[in-house]
């Protein structure tokens, strides 16, 4: 069975290549453009890792995180934030509510796939 | 004693500008000359009969030698040197000392340079705080980085796969250009800005409810395609009076397959107003919580049949020219399909009429469209209808820290874009007597006056424990409209001294003897 991917964009066309991206990696993807679906769709069919995005509408990635964390079902469930080049203060903030790495934007696609491959390896 | 030692050094630069050896200074001082190299060197200290002495012989008052000036300039050269800029490479006093001695004058030059140093700092860490809180670069770089992730990923999907479908390569290849064009189009604005046509351009620097009210106020409050579309969904609705939730109910779920949940509260949910109301878009459910007053659901109701029954028109009416910053358009949209919302629930003619009728009575104006005292106020600064016009009021929203949060000009009177109104205004008393309705009556420095009515009130509770919002609501209009207000009857309008005399900013304002001025004003 395919490993789940959850992407949390807002940015259609961000949506649009993270989906081509993790689906060409053999990922199944999950999408959901506000913070609010985010977690709807985790109670639904939880994934396995989750690329998340800070500025979301209505609940934004530090909620989405902070309430992924407060389940202990989604314990074993990764979290990797889509932050900016140069946001020290996101990123610190990000990692203390529990996220597993962030990657800045604009990103490298090859650099992407290789983390979300590494975070979901059996091995790991 | 340490200043005594930096006299050395400007002895020898008098004598040689006196023209004189070591030789001839010392006989005329009636020393010995390597005595006089000594002093020379700071090796020995003057003494009283040689230093008045030396006066008198190089023309100078003695106290220029008594090494004050020299010991003021080596003190501010060694608080200049303790700035953390030298941390890495720390000059001693000694070397310090040897400076102000052998060259006083570049130790002045070295103050003046740091001088300089520190204003050039301090003007920039106030550039920088005002460009970190600019929303037109915050805004900016966010769309920057948008666009630049979507560039990037899709370039390097290309490259990375060559046996891409060709509708599929065609259409990442389009993404690419059109990402592109914006972000040409986006640097050139930001270039723009940083050549400081944006910095001038006050327009940018406006937060994006600001860039929302001028727009609304550019386009006169009042949509006639709106209102057009309002009657429409009325019409649709069919039903006699919108103030029944039922009827709101059964039109959502019949024609637009939405159900709505009144959803109760849980603890945790406070701090969120906006999900007070939210629209759970994959199960179709509008769900509203308990703690939203009924006047609020029905407003929901209608946003949300206003959005269902008129999306693409509120899409189109929500980008127009000149508005691009993202959160404006946002709220642009927000706004309007409040606008719609309102104009279901108080149809223009109806409205109107009542509010003829009533002559403004604002409370039972509320009881008979089912809505909030904020509804009816906002109501009533849109009906502008070329040929229909009702009283051109003009409406704002303050905080308790007196910012203005929502402004709509349409009575004529110029509220301010920043900070708060002048503290005369009665929409701040207000908050001293809360949910009464206060009247005032105000003139402004020009001589134009307005009747005021404002009432201070809650956000809805979020439960016990919760901060909650306390905001005051104010409409008015020109005193010549003043009949048909019910609130102006007995208020003294013939009497001058009923009138409050308030300005727009203590800056701009022409009361100078006004006891509440909280800053000069630029007028005098």
């Amino acid at each position: 069975m395919s490993r789940k991917v959850l992407v949390v964009e807002d940015e259609a066309n961000i949506v649009d290549s993270l989906s081509f991206l993790m689906k060409q990696a053999g990922f199944e993807v999950l999408v959901a453009r506000d913070g609010d679906t985010a977690i709807r769709m985790m109670q639904r069919r939880p994934a396995d890792l989750v690329l998340l995005d800070l500025m979301l509408p209505r609940r934004d990635g530090y909620e989405v995180c902070r309430e992924i964390r407060s389940n202990p079902e989604w314990a074993s469930v990764r979290i990797i934030m889509l932050t900016a080049r140069g946001r020290d203060l996101d990123r610190r903030k990000g990692m203390q509510l529990g996220a597993d790495a962030y990657i800045t934007k604009p990103f490298s696609t090859r650099d992407i796939v290789a983390r979300v491959q590494d975070m979901l390896s059996p091995e790991r | 004693m340490k200043h005594r030692l930096l006299i050395g050094s400007k002895i020898r630069r008098l004598r040689k500008r006196a023209a004189l050896t070591q030789v001839g200074l010392a006989a005329r001082l009636g020393i010995s000359p390597s005595y006089l190299n000594l002093i020379e060197h700071n090796q020995r200290a003057l003494t009283r009969p040689i230093l008045l002495n030396l006066g008198e012989v190089l023309q100078i008052d003695p106290h220029a030698l008594s090494g004050g000036e020299e010991g003021r300039l080596l003190s501010d050269l060694t608080e200049v040197f303790g700035d953390p800029v030298f941390k890495g490479d720390p000059v001693g006093q000694e070397d310090l000392t040897r400076l102000v001695g052998a060259a006083p004058d570049v130790a002045g030059s070295v103050m003046a340079l740091y001088r300089a140093y520190r204003d050039a700092r301090e003007e920039a860490a106030n550039l920088s705080e005002h460009l970190a809180d600019n929303p037109f670069l915050e805004t900016t770089s966010h769309r920057l980085l948008t666009l630049l992730t979507s560039v990037r990923s899709f370039s390097e999907i290309l490259r990375d796969n060559a046996d891409l479908a060709a509708d599929r390569r065609q259409q990442y290849i389009g993404t690419v250009v059109s990402e592109s064009e914006k972000l040409t189009d986006l640097v050139n604005e930001l270039f723009g800005f940083i050549s400081g046509e944006g910095l001038s351009k006050q327009r940018k620097l406006d937060t994006p409810s600001s860039l929302v009210a001028d727009y609304l106020e550019a386009s006169g409050n009042y949509s006639a395609e709106l209102e057009d579309a309002a009657q429409d969904i009325r019409r649709a609705l069919g039903i006699p009076d919108p103030r029944l939730d039922s009827a709101l109910i059964a039109h959502l779920s019949e024609n637009h397959g939405i159900s709505v949940e009144i959803s109760p509260w849980k603890a945790g949910e406070a701090g969120s107003h906006a999900r007070l109301a939210h629209f759970d878009e994959e199960a179709r459910c509008l769900r509203l919580s308990e703690i939203l007053p009924p006047s609020s659901r029905s407003l929901e109701m209608a946003r949300q049949l206003a959005l269902a029954a008129a999306g693409p028109l509120l899409d189109r009416m929500a980008a127009p020219a000149g508005l691009e910053v993202p959160a404006a358009i946002a709220l642009l949209r927000q706004a309007q399909s409040e606008y719609l919302a309102a104009a279901i629930l108080m149809p223009y003619r109806e409205f109107l009429e009542a509010a003829r009728d009533l002559r403004h009575d604002l409370d039972v104006l509320q009881r008979r469209f089912g809505v909030g005292f904020e509804q009816v106020c906002q109501r009533l600064t849109t009906l502008q209808q070329p040929g229909a016009e009702g009283v051109p009021f003009h409406f704002l929203r303050v905080d308790l820290a007196g910012n203005i949060i929502q402004r709509r000009a349409a009575s004529g009177l110029r509220i301010p874009r920043f900070g708060g109104a002048c503290p005369r205004w009665n929409v701040h008393r207000a908050f001293m007597n809360p949910g009464r309705i206060d009247t005032q009556l105000a003139r402004l420095p020009d001589g134009t006056a307005y009747i005021f009515l404002a009432r201070a009130q809650r956000g809805p509770s979020l439960g016990h424990g919760t901060l909650e919002r306390h905001y005051s609501v104010s409409i008015g209009c020109d005193v010549s409209y003043a009949d048909a207000l019910v609130y102006a009857d007995g208020l003294g309008l013939q009497d001058d001294s009923s009138f409050t005399p308030v300005g727009l900013h203590c800056r701009q304002c022409a009361w100078h003897d006004c006891g509440d001025r909280a800053y000069p004003s630029f007028l005098r």
